[in-house]
């Protein structure tokens, strides 16, 4: 599991520490980072839940990545990104099934 | 961009972000994020759209992908009817994770249109039940962008479409 922490000031500052590279709009996100705010999740931070849960995260190279963040206080954040997760299979067996429903509009009962 | 599988969530973004279309189907896991400038009463915002995976048997939404969302499109493919159920049930959800946020359904695939299944009265019925409805191609690019404009418009809380 590749981690990802962000760690904020009362500011709203970011610091973002994280193990392998992930890119999103074109910005390589890497260990180290700093930023104000990770733009795809920005709208999600100023909630007041504790832990956010986002599963299957598509990012720019095409690979997939779970997101934990995790809501330590007001503007401070700890976030983790895996990045180890294959989701080829589940892309294989959902690709192939919604095509036969495609395919097969009878059996189309979801 | 919420739906049921196939009624071409991927494809308006796409038609919008990328001025693209591809006739084939790539079904989407998880979500991909994109993101557009739009020009909103002379005031410009960036937009961050998450194309969201359709409600299929191995993917059930998650409300985790929608708290914090500004706004929605409840995406239902004309072609199929039972999208609009689905689209409903997912309606329901979403306006619960948003707290009711604004929202718009799209019809889609309107190119298509001699092979609907969803009648006009069916549509009617729904405008009447207070349903914002837009009817749209992405494949022929119709009232796409008209379509994210709107949506826009309503997450910023200014629905006049032209002052007066
Ligand atoms: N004729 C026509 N076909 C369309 C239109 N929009 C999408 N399609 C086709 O419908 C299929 C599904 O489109 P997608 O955009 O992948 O649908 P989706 O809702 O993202 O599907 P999931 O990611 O599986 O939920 C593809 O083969 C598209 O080419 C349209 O406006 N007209
Ligand atoms: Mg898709």
């Amino acid at each position: 599991m590749e981690s990802l922490y962000i760690r904020g000031t009362n500011k709203g500052e970011i610091l973002v520490i994280l193990g392998d590279p992930v890119k999103f709009f074109g910005r390589e996100l890497k260990k180290g980072d700093l930023l104000e705010y990770l733009p795809p999740f920005a709208a999600l931070f100023p909630l007041s839940r504790k832990n956010i849960f986002l599963p299957n995260i598509q990012t720019e190279t095409g690979i997939w990545v779970n997101i934990y963040l995790e809501h330590y206080a007001s503007h401070i954040f700890a976030l983790m990104i895996d990045n180890t997760k294959n989701a080829l299979e589940l892309k294989k067996k959902s690709q192939e099934r919604n095509q036969e429903y495609l395919n097969n509009p009878k059996s189309n009962d979801i | 961009m919420l739906g049921a599988f196939a009624v071409g969530k991927t494809s308006l973004v796409q038609r919008y972000v990328n001025s693209i279309f591809s006739e084939k189907y790539q079904t989407t896991i998880g979500v991909k994020i994109d993101q557009r400038k739009v020009e909103v009463n002379g005031r410009e915002v960036n937009m961050i759209l998450w194309d969201i995976h359709g409600e299929d048997e191995f993917q059930k939404i998650k409300s985790s992908y929608l708290m914090g969302a500004s706004g929605y499109f409840i995406v239902i493919d004309g072609t199929r009817k039972n999208t609009l159920e689905v689209g409903k049930k997912i309606q329901e959800m979403a306006s619960d994770a948003t707290q009711n946020a604004p929202w718009i359904a799209l019809i889609n695939k309107s190119d298509l249109k001699k092979e609907w299944e969803l009648t006009q009265s069916e549509i009617k019925q729904l405008s009447e039940n207070g349903w914002h409805i837009i009817e749209t191609s992405a494949k022929e690019d119709y009232r796409v962008e008209e379509a994210f404009d709107e949506i826009a418009r309503k997450m910023l809380g200014q629905q006049g479409k032209n002052p007066a």
